[in-house]
């Protein structure tokens, strides 16, 4: 099957325009597979940090959102150890009329505003609403750790 | 021939892009293999891929939000957004269910009565298959008296726009200069475009049919069979073709009549221009002669060939032999030698309509940026691109404040300074008054003091004579004997005479 125009067009936007802080990169052998990476958002616990993710556009793109997975550890009470992130957008909330680059600066802003009550790792969901001052420390911790 | 036709009565499958490369064609390296359009099989459903279209005209505000490509057939919902009619076809089917891409504004749709024609199907002929469309729709709704569907064929207007959107025949790279209207393409390539392939149909050397692929400029005179009569869609029909094969398969391979070597009739343009050792050409510069192919590198350096002037872009119109170029008309030629400068300027013009293009682009996606803030306000609790695009735009917004102020502030400095010089100006202009009325008082000063001096003179002359006379009188009396006391009381005098 041949590449839709649509994506060829969002990759070439994403090189000639690009996010500040976010790269997103084709594998030059499947080019629905995208290497990311996000910089940690400044004043976050994430700041200097730089995370690698994986996206892949299923064959349905856009008619179902894209999949994207943190492969660098992060302590964050939205993603999990897997890296599987929780965010409205790549679920229910999917509209084919967002693109790539949404999706990306979504999950910048996730970095910069945790939603604890809308869990997906629940330990540190309960870490970030009981103990703050420490979550937020032991996320930084893993930032210096992971993220560089 | 009524375009319409093609539309309704389909008879090949209509396939884009790569054909595997049959091998006998390898030894073509010329347009022929290059990516294109044909037409192969004989599968009813007629499909040309609209969306691969490159189109050579801007169509910034006619794109569709999901597929991002210009409207195709555009349908509108309640919420006044609009898009193709397969793509929101598509996503009320999806996952995300009926509702507004854009704003998520639930949409009731509900399909009545079975359109002949599939949803991913291109229109081509657009006046007439809109209005279709329209009364098929009204009719429809008429059947069934129940809710008002959401979701309705946009204005025309916008389908008349997008489909007047200039457009490169698909065959481009295989040759075809063709640019045109979109709603023409279809036409194009089935009926005029000589360079979509065909299965070539016709029986070859060996008695069978042919099934290679074929361009149409190959196969001009079948085509012309063809609406010869009046059925406009059987040409690509392999089964039709049979009493068209007089004119023979343009594959079989025949003895070029220049150098005996095998070739097709698809390969012989190909093989005189770039293979055929024995295809003459006379070189119009110096006469002689030369194969075709070896003609090609001659003309590049022959020095009897005619050549334009370099400066030709400026506005030189001299011509001649490439050696008289050099030795004569280049060392007098003035566009030649501004052309240095003149290159400049136009780099210059090409740099500024390059900054012109780019600030106009920018000035789009901040537009579309701002539409795209709405979308995702929806989608998240955050503005997400509007936030640091806004802060570009203020940024912007906020230095040229400050330059503004601070040139406002210079020109106040200015305005000081030429007060200043003006106030001084007219000072000067004062004590140059009194510096001449000075002076004119000097002279007259001048004038009275010398006068003063005659008159002093001739008081001292008269003085002196005086004194002389009184020294005659004084001697006289001393001669007289008498009188000493006289004498001592005038010694005081001619000190008084020194002084003077
Ligand atoms: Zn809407
Ligand atoms: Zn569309
Ligand atoms: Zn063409
Ligand atoms: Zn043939
Ligand atoms: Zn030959
Ligand atoms: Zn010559
Ligand atoms: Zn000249």
């Amino acid at each position: 099957m041949s590449l839709p125009k649509r994506i060829i067009r969002e990759t070439e936007r994403l090189i000639s325009d690009p996010v500040p802080g976010i790269t997103a990169v084709p594998h030059s052998d499947n080019l629905r597979y995208f290497d990311v990476t996000i910089q940690g958002p400044e004043s976050s616990p994430y700041e200097n940090g730089k995370f690698k993710l994986e996206l892949f556009l299923p064959d349905e793109y856009p008619m179902v959102a894209p999949k994207v997975r943190f492969l660098t550890k992060i302590y964050h009470p939205n993603i999990d150890r897997l890296g599987r992130i929780c965010l409205d957008v790549l679920k229910n909330n999917w509209s084919p009329a967002l693109q790539i680059r949404t999706i990306l600066l979504s999950i910048q802003a996730l970095l910069s505003s945790p939603n604890p009550d809308d869990p997906l790792a629940n330990e540190v969901a309960e870490e970030w609403k009981n103990n703050n001052v420490h979550a937020i420390a032991t996320a930084k911790e893993w930032t210096e750790k992971y993220a560089n | 021939m009524s375009s319409s036709s093609v539309d309704r009565s389909p008879a090949s499958t209509v396939s884009p892009g790569k054909q595997p490369r049959n091998s006998a064609d390898s030894r073509n390296l010329d347009n022929h293999e290059a990516e294109g359009f044909d037409v192969t099989g004989d599968d009813p459903d007629l499909y040309i891929d609209v969306r691969s279209l490159t189109y050579t005209v801007k169509y910034d505000h006619l794109v569709c939000p999901i597929c991002q490509q210009p409207f195709l057939n555009p349908y509108t919902t309640i919420c006044g957004h609009t898009f193709c009619r397969a793509c929101i076809m598509q996503a009320i089917r999806s996952p995300m269910g009926s509702k507004c891409p854009l704003d998520r504004t639930p949409l009731f749709y509900e399909e009545r009565l079975e359109r002949p024609q599939n949803s991913g199907h291109y229109s081509r002929h657009r006046s007439s298959s809109t209005s279709l469309e329209r009364l098929e729709d009204s009719s429809s709704a008429d059947d069934s008296p129940s809710r008002e569907n959401e979701i309705f064929p946009a204005p025309i207007i916008i389908s008349n726009i997008t489909d007047d959107l200039k457009v490169r025949c698909m065959n481009n790279a295989r040759g075809c200069e063709w640019v045109g209207p979109r709603w023409q393409i279809k036409l194009h390539l089935l009926k005029h475009c000589g360079y979509t392939r065909f299965v070539c149909g016709k029986t070859g050397i060996d008695g069978k049919i042919c099934t290679k692929l074929c361009e149409r400029r190959f196969m001009e005179r079948k085509s012309e069979d063809d609406s010869e009569d009046g059925d406009g869609n059987e040409e690509a029909d392999s089964d039709s073709g049979n009493d068209s094969t007089d004119y023979g398969c343009p594959h079989i391979e025949y003895p070029c009549p220049k150098c005996e070597q095998m070739v097709s009739q698809i390969d012989q343009e190909w093989h005189l221009k770039h293979e055929c050792p024995k295809n003459m050409v006379v070189c119009h510069g110096c006469n002689f002669e030369f194969s075709m192919k070896l003609f090609e590198t001659h003309e590049k350096y022959c020095e009897k060939i005619h050549v334009k002037c370099p400066g030709a872009k400026f506005g030189c119109s001299w011509r001649g032999s490439r050696d008289i170029l050099k030795d004569v008309h280049l060392p007098e030629c003035i566009f030649v030698k501004l052309s240095e400068y003149l290159e400049k300027q136009e780099t210059r013009m090409d740099n500024l309509s390059h900054e012109n293009s780019f600030l106009k682009s920018e000035l789009s996606t901040i537009l579309d940026s701002v539409i795209q803030g709405r979308l995702t306000n929806l989608g998240f609790p955050l503005d997400l691109e509007e936030v640091p695009r806004g802060g570009v735009t203020d940024s912007v917004l906020g230095s040229m404040e400050e330059d503004y102020a601070q040139l406002i502030s210079d020109f106040e400095k200015l305005r000081l300074n030429a007060q200043r010089a003006k106030r001084a100006l007219t000072e000067l202009e004062v004590s140059k008054q009194m510096i001449s009325g000075l002076a004119a008082d000097n002279l007259q000063i001048k004038e009275e003091m010398s006068s003063q001096r005659l008159a002093l003179n001739s008081i001292r002359q008269q003085l002196q004579f005086i004194l002389m006379d009184r020294r005659r009188l004084n001697t006289t009396l001393t001669r007289l004997g008498s009188g000493t006391n006289l004498v001592n009381e005038d010694l005081p005098e001619p000190k008084l005479n020194n002084k003077l």
